[in-house]
């Protein structure tokens, strides 16, 4: 890969630079030149922020923040030039001390996404500015290393004036305090203003800041201070190796950033799948780390399972997952699974998590119908019991009062009052009859007080064509024994009426947790499945979970068959 | 005699009751379920008991039921049951025991009081009655082809007839033939039908109503 490459060559180059210059000044002729100390603990930091740059750069490519950091570290060799030798070398050394401190300001608010806003872009160009300004301000009046004999020449000198270097270096350190208040100020804004992911990867530059705060407040104090050499010597070892917290931090944060993306990137492709509920929840699991975890809809106080099973959260917190601005569900899970995790997983989930919800949706709206269904079938046929109950001891019961006294009064009666009366009582027989059978249709009662066996075979008995029926034993709950008994009446009834059958079989029997029936005839055939007498008695066996189906063909005759739920 | 009457409804205990009274029969008590029914009998002596067949608790058969636990406790007690329903269900079950002195008779033959009465005389003689109505819906049965069919048009009114229970005497006087003839139709039908002869009456009524049950 291009990138790749370049960005180890880039790394490389950098390193070697790094060591080359290192040499130089470690065998600088120069008095004065650092003590190794000072120097390796310069090329240990230069050399984390190569590092830590290449491994940026190939990481994220698309931002610049790796060669940023590259750039970072090699500014930190570039001023051990001036040790090399020679009055170019010298000035170009001494003047460019503190870019790496601009490059390190670029980096830190350009992490991670390498983008400076307008506010950032002129805090650091003002820092370039100001640096640049210094560099050479800080030349003009005075020798770097004054009263160095066999140093270089200053080549910027423009005339020795210790008053006029004196408050270059005052204003520079007020300065310095101003930016880097600034520069900490623009840090608070960034994390203010960034999502918890975002704020989970400055986390590494906001724990840097402190070994190197430390530094800094050092570096500005140690001037005023008069201490010895050593302790100087001491300063800026220190100052070089709290720049290394910066790399340091990054790449453990980098390391994260790894290890849970790449869970992230798992959790993709298996989504990629049609899930069942527990396939998605295993899924968010292993991405989560956390096997206690879970998708969950509905709102905050009542959360249900995507069967629609109550949820509770037993010390787990509900992250909400969004499409859009929409609410779609949420994950449950534990409180330490880090944030930008739990983003990550719930942006690449989110369409799974809505597919799993209007799944769940459905089946709960399903099960309300076919219970609501169910309990109609059952009220109707509670109804008609009660239509017959109250036909019987109502009216029926009237009727045949009104029998008694008319019997009463026959006793009595003599010639064409007894005639009359005798034609009374026959009209009332009638009534009586017409009544009882009415109330039959609506619900026999012997349905009720024997069950579908004698009430089958009571029907049977009735039928003015022959019918045969095989006998029933075991017996189901009242609604089921009332459905079946309403199909078969309905059938026969059919069959009388329309088949011109010879005879009709109804047959009876249980299998595996069903009552299965069958009502056959030998007649004309040809009926009409979209029927409304068939597609009502097909409406009231599924409403009651069972299936009928009616096969009728020209001429060979009809037959209604199905089951029903028992036991 | 003396008759005991329970049945639910009010209006119809009501209007039975004073039907019994006219033709001079004397009511022992009348009462509003099986159980009051049944304590009643422990302390007054009747002749005949009518019950209603639907009563509360359940409001289904409890008078068929409370008839045959009546009938085990008061042998001399003969009972009439009184029903709605032209089930043969019920019937059979009813005179299921072959013993006599029972009744399934539809209520509303209190619209021509003889028959009533003439199904109580029966009933307290000890002999054993099933509803004409259940009877013709029985024998009314179109079937391809049946045994049935080999009985002359007489033998099937004798054969209905002994289906409702009625003594050869009876079936003599009804049809008006001699004994004799009646039971020379009866021999030939057990045999046609392939029914077990049994002049028990009690018994002969169980075994035809069952049999043209069995008819299919």
């Amino acid at each position: 890969m291009q990138g790749r490459t370049t960005a180890v060559i880039t790394a490389v180059a950098g390193a070697l630079f790094g060591l080359l210059v290192t040499l130089a000044a470690l065998t600088s002729p120069i008095a004065g030149a650092p003590r190794a100390s000072v120097l390796l603990s310069g090329l240990v930091a230069g050399w984390a922020f190569i590092g830590v740059g290449a491994a940026l750069w190939v990481r994220f490519p698309d931002t610049r923040v790796g060669a940023i950091s590259l750039a970072v570290g090699a500014a930190i060799f570039v001023p051990e030039l001036r040790w090399i030798g020679g009055d170019l070398a010298w000035t170009a050394g001494w003047a460019t001390t503190d870019i790496h401190l601009v490059l390190l300001a670029w980096l830190v608010l350009a992490f991670p996404t390498g983008r400076l806003r307008r506010s950032e872009r002129t805090l650091v160009g003002s820092m370039a500015a100001y640096f640049a300004l210094l560099a050479v301000a800080g030349l003009l009046f005075s020798d770097p290393w004054p009263g160095c004999a066999e140093c270089p020449n200053n080549l910027l000198l423009l005339t020795e004036d210790a008053d006029l270097n004196s408050i270059v270096w005052s204003t520079a350190r007020w300065v310095n305090l101003g930016l880097v208040a600034w520069l900490v100020v623009a840090i608070g804004r960034k994390r203010r203003r960034a999502s918890t992911a975002g704020r989970r990867a400055l986390a590494p530059v906001v724990w840097a800041l402190g070994p190197v705060g430390i530094a800094l407040v050092i570096a500005f104090v140690e001037p005023a201070l008069d201490v010895s050499d050593s302790v100087t010597e001491g300063v800026a070892v220190l100052e070089r190796l709290a720049l290394i917290a910066f790399p340091a931090f990054l790449a453990a944060g980098m390391v994260r950033a790894n290890l849970a993306l790449g869970r992230v990137a798992d959790l993709a492709a298996d989504l990629s799948d049609l899930l069942t509920p527990d396939e998605l929840d295993a899924a968010v699991q292993q991405a989560l780390g956390d096997p206690s975890a879970r998708v969950a809809f509905g709102d905050l106080s009542r959360m249900v399972d995507p069967h629609g099973t109550p949820i509770e959260r037993d010390g787990q917190v509900a992250t909400p997952v969004r499409a859009g601005t929409r609410d779609i569900g949420f994950l449950v899970h534990d409180p330490a699974v880090p944030h930008d995790l739990v983003d990550a997983v719930r942006s690449t989930a989110a369409l799974a998590i809505e597919n799993e919800r209007l799944r769940a949706e459905l089946r709960i709206r399903l099960q309300e119908v076919e219970a609501s269904r169910q309990r109609i079938a059952q009220a109707t046929i509670e109804e008609r019991r009660r239509i017959e109950r109250n036909l019987h001891d109502g009216v029926q019961q009237r009727l045949l009062a009104l029998g008694a006294s008319v019997g009463r009064a026959r006793s009595g009666a003599e010639g064409s009052q007894a005639e009359a009366l005798a034609g009374i009582a026959d009209e009332l027989r009638l009534s009586i009859d017409e009544l009882r059978e009415f109330a039959r249709g609506v619900h026999p009662a012997i349905l009720t007080d024997r069950g579908l066996g004698p009430a089958i075979a009571a029907l049977a008995e009735r039928s003015p064509v022959p019918v045969t029926y095989n006998g029933l034993v075991d017996r189901c709950p009242t609604e089921i024994e009332a459905a079946t008994f309403y199909v078969v009446s309905e059938a026969v009834t059919n069959a009388i009426r329309h088949a011109d059958a010879d005879a009709i079989s109804v047959r009876l029997w249980h299998d595996d947790g069903h009552l299965r029936f069958e009502v056959a005839d030998d007649g004309i055939g040809g009926a009409d499945p979209s029927g409304s007498g068939i597609q009502g008695i097909i409406d009231r066996v599924e409403a009651l979970g069972g299936v009928l189906s009616v096969s009728s063909r020209e001429r060979s005759g009809t037959t209604v068959e199905g089951w029903l739920p028992c036991g | 005699m003396r008759v005991i009457v329970a049945d639910d409804s009010v209006l119809f205990r009501a209007g039975l009751v004073r039907l019994l009274e006219d033709a001079g029969h004397q009511i022992v008590a009348d009462v509003g379920d099986a159980a009051a029914l049944e304590r009643r009998l422990l302390v007054d002596e009747a002749d005949l008991a009518i019950v209603d067949i639907r009563m509360p608790p359940t409001h289904t058969t409890e008078g068929v039921e409370a008839a045959i636990r009546l009938r085990g406790r008061h042998p001399d007690l003969a009972v009439l049951v009184l029903s709605q329903y032209v089930e043969s269900e019920y019937a059979v079950e009813l005179v299921g025991e072959g013993r006599g002195r029972v009744g399934y008779l539809l209520k509303d033959r209190v619209t021509d009081p003889t028959e009533l009465y003439e199904a109580m005389e029966r009933v307290a003689a000890g002999g054993t009655v099933v509803d004409g109505e259940v009877v013709s819906r029985l024998l009314g049965r179109r079937r391809q082809s049946s045994p049935l069919d080999d009985l002359t048009a007489r033998e099937r009114d004798v054969l209905g007839l002994m289906a409702e229970g009625r003594s050869n005497q009876a079936i003599a006087d009804t049809l008006m033939m001699s004994p004799k003839t009646v039971e020379t139709h009866t021999t030939a039908i057990f045999q046609k039908l392939d029914l077990q002869a049994d002049d028990a009456v009690h018994r002969r009524v169980l075994a035809v109503v069952e049999w043209l049950r069995g008819l299919d």
